[in-house]
């Protein structure tokens, strides 16, 4: 048995050689966000189809809306909803309307367009108040 | 026979009955008739003399007229009785118009002199607060000149760092000591406490409550899960490892200008999701962990003896205390701490402490007697929280 440790013990003294430590650096605690490694593009009509579900939202707006969804149908109408915090109960806002899209330009009816700009999967809304990131989900 | 025929014979005959009638009637009246003319004769009684007749109806007019001439006064009395009754009357009814009229004019004087005497209380409000007005102005003249005074003074003077209080563990020896802080951003574009945000606008055609985050203003806030984790550094003999999960959840409620003014909270964790990038290490920390019973790993606060508040840069940093309770097990725990808040004004709170594991009943894993596990390991978290709106309550 004594003979045994020797050759036990060799491999875990060996072994935090071939394994990195694996710490999180402090610096490095904070949650990041993958929606800035997504290569984003001006987007198109036909990006702004389907059903998206917001990932973030960075700004003022993100102290008040918890999530926001949109449905964008191809024939130039919008369904949208944002549970909003802060003011009381949370609640649920809900708009429907005609979008449009020129020069990068969402106009969702409401006279003031927001920038918009499209990468796999996701949209990105940038107005006065805040970023939102939007990723696309199936209906189920 | 014609009809013509007929009416000559007929009134042939007629004509002749006519005159034969006539002769007839001068025969048998003409003995009856006598006309006789003659001159008058006074002796023989005649029909009543005209003149006498004339001269009664004369004395008759005239005893009428004396009738008459003796009722005139008394007529002329009621006509001028009756004159005088309508005078009367119309003297009354203008009388009663003019004292009308008169009270109009009173009650028009009267208003009038309240209207003269309003404005003249106007005038000399206005001219009481334009005064103040200029004073105020003034005031804030000399308010303005001396904190920018005070500013620059102020702007001059060094800062002094107030080292943060390390303070130990009540039941167990816990070692506190400053971290770090990468991700909270003072927000250069805060308003200043103690002033009301303004009203904010649409955010894609939703409405923004206009009461959002504020420093200076006791608040519950929500942990941001998706934003948030919670982790532990421990120390082996084959190396060192992070265990991290992001399942958290918890609300605290704080004034963050007045952190030590009765703050409170609780976090949890799921004890089952922490993760060292090792299966079967992490297989073998849920057995530690009991997390098929003991599902969370829980924090509740419930002090915090803050070492530095600054409202400019809407930073806070100190001692947070409470109960930590692992496996079932709770002891007081202290953690430094330091919030921020970010751009989207969301709370940054970011924390470590050092907790012993056989503190909490736990032995620290060991193989073969030869890898081991520290005793010791770091506990962590940094934590987003968004808030919910403000409340009142003190406590």
């Amino acid at each position: 048995m004594r003979l045994l440790a020797p050759l036990v013990a060799l491999p875990l003294a060996v072994a935090p050689a071939c394994i990195a430590p694996s710490v999180v650096a402090s610096t490095g605690r904070s949650v990041q966000t993958t929606a800035a490694q997504l290569e984003w593009r001006a987007a198109t009509l036909e990006d702004l189809d389907g059903f998206f579900e917001s990932t973030s939202i960075e700004g003022e707006a993100a102290a008040a809306i918890s999530r926001i969804y949109y449905h964008f149908a191809r024939g130039g109408t919008y369904t949208g909803a944002a549970l909003v915090i802060g003011g009381g109960e949370p609640e649920f806002q809900t708009l429907n309307g005609n979008w449009n899209l020129l020069d990068g330009q969402l106009d969702l009816g409401d006279g003031a367009p927001v920038r918009v700009s499209a990468a796999t999967g996701h949209l990105r809304l940038e107005s006065e108040g805040g970023v939102v990131t939007l990723a696309q989900r199936a209906i189920e | 026979m014609s009809s013509s025929r007929f009416l000559q014979h007929f009134g042939t005959l007629a004509l002749a009955a006519l005159v034969l009638g006539s002769a007839a009637a001068l025969v048998t009246v003409k003995n009856r008739v006598q006309i006789v003319v003659s001159e008058i004769d006074d002796s023989v009684p005649r029909g009543p003399d005209p003149v006498e007749l004339l001269r009664a109806d004369l004395a008759e007019v005239r005893s009428e007229l004396g009738t008459a001439e003796a009722a005139l006064p008394q007529h002329l009395q009621t006509l001028h009785d009756a004159l005088d009754s309508g005078a009367t009357d119309r003297e009354a009814t203008l009388k009663a118009e003019l004292a009308s009229l008169r009270e109009q004019i009173a009650s028009l004087s009267a208003r009038l002199e309240a209207t003269e005497r309003n404005a003249a209380a106007a005038r000399t409000q206005s001219q009481e607060s334009l005064q103040r007005f200029a004073t105020a102005l003034n005031d804030l003249g000399t308010a303005v000149a001396e904190s920018t005074a005070r500013a620059a003074e102020l702007a001059q003077r060094p800062i002094e760092v107030v080292p943060v209080a390390v303070v130990p563990v009540e039941v167990a020896p816990v070692d506190v000591t400053p971290i770090e802080v990468a991700s909270a951003q003072p927000a250069a574009t805060q308003p200043t406490p103690g002033t009301p945000e303004p009203a904010k606008k649409g955010f894609l055609s939703f409405k923004v409550p206009e009461k959002g985050f504020r420093f200076d203003a006791r608040q519950r806030l929500a942990v941001v899960a998706s934003l948030s984790r919670v982790g532990f550094d421990a120390k082996s003999t084959l190396h060192d490892f992070s265990g991290v999960t992001q399942k958290v959840e918890g609300e605290l409620t704080v004034d963050l200008s007045k952190p030590g003014d009765h703050p409170k909270g609780r976090i949890a964790i799921d004890a089952s999701s922490l993760d060292t990038g090792l299966a079967d290490r992490d297989e073998g920390m849920r057995e530690l962990l009991e997390s098929e019973t003991q599902k969370q790993v829980t924090f509740k606060w419930s002090a915090f003896e803050p070492s530095n508040v600054d409202p400019a840069t809407q930073t806070v940093a100190g001692t947070a205390r409470g109960k930590l309770t692992i496996r079932g097990v709770t002891r007081d725990v202290a953690m430094a701490v330091k919030v921020g808040v970010d751009a989207s004004k969301r709370v940054t709170i970011d924390g470590e402490t050092r907790i012993r594991l056989t503190d909490f009943g736990i032995e620290p894993p060991s193989q073969l007697g030869m890898i081991e596990v520290e005793d010791e390991l770091k506990l962590w978290i940094s934590l987003r929280a968004r808030t919910l709106g403000l409340v009142e309550e003190t406590k």
